[in-house]
């Protein structure tokens, strides 16, 4: 699978004009783990079939149960939908109450692990959602500042 | 060993080899100063090494039918195989990935389809382990593997199975 597969399910995306390439296909790690800086397992409950979930969270894929997840990782604070951050962040895409993706706010611009293909950075968040993914529900930040 | 009542009987001098219990698989060879097999031995080894190498040629059988029952699949396994990838490769929950169509089919296929999707995990790693789990009816990956390593683990179950190369 290459990047063109990747534009057909994200139609918003174009290669070098908002998104780039950022590592080759990987399908060790997904979304969430890549977020938290985990690039040898792939976050999912429940814990078996190669999947990874770290103990003592309910085994579900709740918008809930992710943000406490990730502010367990340090990021508190939970920013404006259209506030630029300014410190490391992470989004959460969501479907209603489950979640669908997750996208890292890191040097400046997001980047994001697309399924078990590439990791890629795109200029906003919108280039993402649709019918794959939903829409951005949550931003939690390390700072507010 | 014989039981001798002493109180009764005067005592002999110990003779080699005399009343002594003898080996069931070996006889001392005064000829050659060694042991070797017994002929009755000899026997029951060669009716053994008999049914372990039918049980092997069995195995090798049923492997090379299986691989055969497995090619007749190969058109329709690869077509699910592309729309699974084609609809799938971009979401982030195997979950999801799993309740595709496609993948169904594919576990619906049962235990022949078993090496093809071990060649498929060899050759394009994806997370085929949902479906190896109910169709092959075994697990050999260990606890907490991450996806490499039960990619590992079902390859070396597939190779010692003779299910793929």
């Amino acid at each position: 699978m290459g990047l063109e597969d990747i534009e057909r399910d994200f139609p918003l995306l174009r290669r070098s004009e908002n998104y780039t390439e950022a590592s080759i296909e990987d399908f060790n790690y997904n979304c969430f783990a890549f977020v938290l800086g985990d690039y040898r397992n792939w976050w999912e409950p429940p814990a078996l079939f190669g999947h990874y979930w770290p103990p003592g969270f309910t085994e579900d894929v709740r918008v809930e149960t992710a943000t406490a997840i990730i502010k367990l990782h340090g990021f508190i604070v939970e920013l404006e939908r259209n506030t630029v951050p300014l410190a490391e962040s992470i989004a959460i895409y969501a479907k209603g109450k489950d979640w669908e993706h997750f996208a890292k706010f890191e040097n400046g611009v997001w980047k994001s692990k697309i399924g078990e293909d590439h990791d890629i950075t795109h200029s906003s968040l919108e280039l993402l959602e649709g019918d794959m993914y939903g829409h951005v529900v949550k931003i939690l930040s390390r700072s507010s500042t | 060993v014989p039981t001798t009542n002493l109180a009764n009987q005067k005592c002999l001098p110990y003779k080699w080899g005399v009343g002594r219990r003898r080996h069931p698989h070996y006889d001392w060879n005064s000829a050659s100063r060694g042991f070797s097999e017994s002929p009755q031995h000899v026997t029951r080894y060669a009716t053994a090494r008999q049914i372990v190498d039918a049980l092997v040629n069995r195995s090798r059988a049923d492997a090379s039918s299986e691989r055969l029952a497995a090619e007749r699949l190969r058109p329709e396994f690869d077509a699910l195989v592309e729309r699974w990838r084609r609809e799938t490769q971009h979401l982030s929950l195997i979950s999801k990935k799993v309740a595709h169509p496609a993948y169904f089919r594919i576990i619906g296929m049962g235990k022949p389809v078993v090496p093809l999707v071990l060649e498929e995990l060899r050759d394009r790693p994806s997370h085929w382990f949902v479906a190896l789990r109910f169709t092959a009816n075994t697990d050999p990956v260990p606890q907490g593997a991450n996806p490499s390593r039960a990619r590992e683990a079902w390859l070396e179950w597939g190779r010692a199975e003779g299910l793929v190369e």
